[in-house]
């Protein structure tokens, strides 16, 4: 008799977990982060990628963040509004998504600035050199 | 025997199964709701930050450099930008706008210097240069 309810007990509970998920929404989710990550690491791979002649050494003042959008490899990734700023040159905004070390957390924060290397051909390329001293 | 001790074992997994699943289920819930604590504490210190910044957009910082505001040193900017800021088009760019190639040197220099020694500057900078 015991048995019974119990069997009918774990059907209700599996068919309430299954009322609450929506697969569909949780792959659009995951799409959306891809694409994040896709156009962080584009970015950073063509700032990193440039020839001596085309890479700069600048920094960047964080004009603001949001929330983190998703987590790789324990690095969040989080959108933020950059403003590069290069000697002889007027500040320029750009806004990506950055893939955040754990352990530099504290350092992404509105008015704070932080190393990144650019590229002189292409605008959006912009990587933040985590590992440069402060 | 030994197939009714594994009956016996049986039943009694099916018995223990639902109070683990609501364990497991409650579990689940609480972690969820502390994520979203901490994602919305998180979000209002970076909306409190973003806004004392913004807060103290007056000021000596804000007074214009040789004529140039900051209000068209970032339309000026913006300018540049569209010609993939070839910095030898920028005293051109600036003329054309009414200030001289020496006026536009003194306000680059001096721009470049309070944006980074005023995260308030950088902040109006970018919203003038963005329209947001």
């Amino acid at each position: 008799m015991g048995f019974f309810k119990d069997i009918n007990t774990l059907k209700q509970q599996g068919k309430e977990a299954s009322k609450n998920r929506d697969p569909g929404q949780d792959l659009r989710n995951m799409t959306s982060m891809m694409a994040d990550l896709n156009q962080s690491m584009v970015q950073t791979t063509a700032a990193l990628a440039a020839p001596p002649a085309d890479a700069v050494d600048a920094t960047a003042q964080v004009v603001s963040v949001s929330s983190p959008t998703g987590f790789m490899n324990a690095e969040s990734i989080v959108p933020v509004e950059l403003l590069v700023l290069q000697p002889g040159l007027p500040p320029r905004p750009l806004s990506l998504a950055v893939m955040v070390p754990m352990t530099q957390m504290q350092r992404l924060q509105a008015g704070a600035t932080l190393p990144v290397k650019i590229s002189r051909s292409n605008p959006s390329a912009l990587a933040i050199d985590w590992a440069a001293p402060v | 025997m030994g197939l009714f001790k594994q009956m016996k074992d049986m039943k009694d997994m099916v018995a223990a199964a639902p109070g683990a699943i609501d364990q497991a289920n409650q579990l689940g819930a609480s972690a969820q709701a502390m994520a979203a604590q901490q994602q919305a504490a998180a979000v209002q210190a970076m909306a409190a930050q973003q806004a004392a910044v913004a807060s103290a957009a007056t000021g000596p910082d804000f007074e214009p450099i040789n004529g140039v505001s900051l209000a068209l040193y970032a339309e000026i900017s913006r300018d540049l930008a569209a010609v993939n800021h070839d910095v030898t088009q920028a005293p051109a760019l600036a003329n054309a706008k009414g200030v001289t190639s020496s006026d536009w040197d003194a306000a680059v220099a001096g721009w470049n210097a309070r944006v980074q020694t005023t995260p308030a500057v950088g902040q109006q900078f970018n919203a003038l240069y963005t329209g947001r």
